[in-house]
């Protein structure tokens, strides 16, 4: 439920940061051979098709190649650390000394399962500390993430209008 | 001669039976000093864990939560530790062993782990650490002779 909610903002905030991107003020073409303006959306549709071709990117559909965002995974179960690590081990009395030995011997059967040592297979558990430094970097993990791709989508955009730009010109235009 | 001798006798009968006499009456922690010196394998109870890192907190965990048995069989003669919690035998081995003030202590490592067993020989009360890189684990228990 937590990660869902989290999952949720983090999508948010790509989003945000996607169509917030700074769109620079548009350009103006004008006709320098005269062009008449249904000759001039035609221009504009057939160097949309070569800019987005050229470029890889398309204004109507802004997207980037990005590698899969960092994954959220904090509020979920972990894994043990240590490998040879698999289930709970179990105690058992040992008279008075032991009373205050809690689980049982029979649940110990179940564990150490491929785990031959005693020490070795101490089991880590996870700090509170620990886990607030883990959710601090992947907030940190997606925000540069969301950066990124802000940047990229930026990127995109500039070489989109640069090619646009640059076949209005040669379909006689000026571009300003 | 003869009476010097039956002298002698009755000092030395004397000094055997006051020996008995105060073993008899001597508390019990000095009876059974060393009695847990290893010279017997022991079984050693877990009574509580703490889980260290390398900030400085310690948190305290059980047994069942850090994957460590309840129970554990001492053998130091065969040089060796084994859970008697589980059917699937864990065991350790003892790679030195010491003796000093009273206590006898072992040593080993496993994995990426170093540990250390301490056994008072006198009460059995049991102290135990594993190291690992930017980790601890303290264990405190109790030793009983099966």
């Amino acid at each position: 439920m937590i990660g869902g909610r989290r999952c949720a903002a983090f999508v948010g905030l790509v989003s945000l940061a996607v169509w917030s991107s700074p769109v620079d003020a548009q350009p103006y073409y004008y006709p320098m051979r005269g062009q008449s303006p249904q000759q001039e959306e035609s221009d504009k549709g057939q160097c949309y098709g070569w800019a987005v071709q050229q470029t890889g990117f398309d204004p109507a559909n802004p997207r980037v190649a990005m590698p899969a965002p960092p994954p959220s995974s904090y509020g979920q179960p972990q894994a043990p650390q240590g490998g040879m690590v698999r289930g709970a081990a179990g105690g058992a009395a040992l008279g008075a000394a032991g009373g205050a030995i809690g689980g049982n011997a029979g649940e110990g059967a179940a564990i150490g399962a491929g785990v031959g040592v005693l020490f070795g297979g101490l089991r880590r558990m996870r700090f509170e500390e620990q886990e607030q430094q883990e959710q601090q970097m992947q907030m940190r993990q997606q925000q540069a993430y969301a950066s990124q791709q802000q940047n990229a989508l930026a990127q995109g955009r500039t070489n989109y209008e640069r090619a646009f730009g640059a076949c209005m010109s040669g379909r006689g235009y000026s571009v300003h | 001669m003869s009476q010097g001798g039956t002298i002698m006798s009755r000092v030395a009968l004397g000094l055997a039976v006051l020996g008995v006499l105060m073993m008899a009456i001597a508390p019990p922690s000095v009876r059974a000093a060393g009695k847990y010196d290893g010279s017997t394998s022991m079984v050693c109870a877990v009574s509580s864990v703490n889980e260290c890192i390398a900030t400085g907190r310690c948190e305290l965990r059980t047994v069942r939560n850090v994957n460590f048995p309840g129970l554990v069989r001492v053998d130091v003669k065969g040089m060796k530790m084994s859970d008697l919690a589980s059917e699937k035998p864990r065991e350790s081995a003892i790679r030195n062993v010491d003796h000093a003030n009273g206590k006898v202590i072992l040593s080993g490592a496993e994995g990426d782990r170093g540990w250390i067993l301490l056994i008072n020989e006198t009460s059995g009360t049991m102290s135990a650490t594993a190291a690992g890189d930017g980790e601890g684990f303290v264990l405190f228990g109790q030793c009983a002779l099966p």
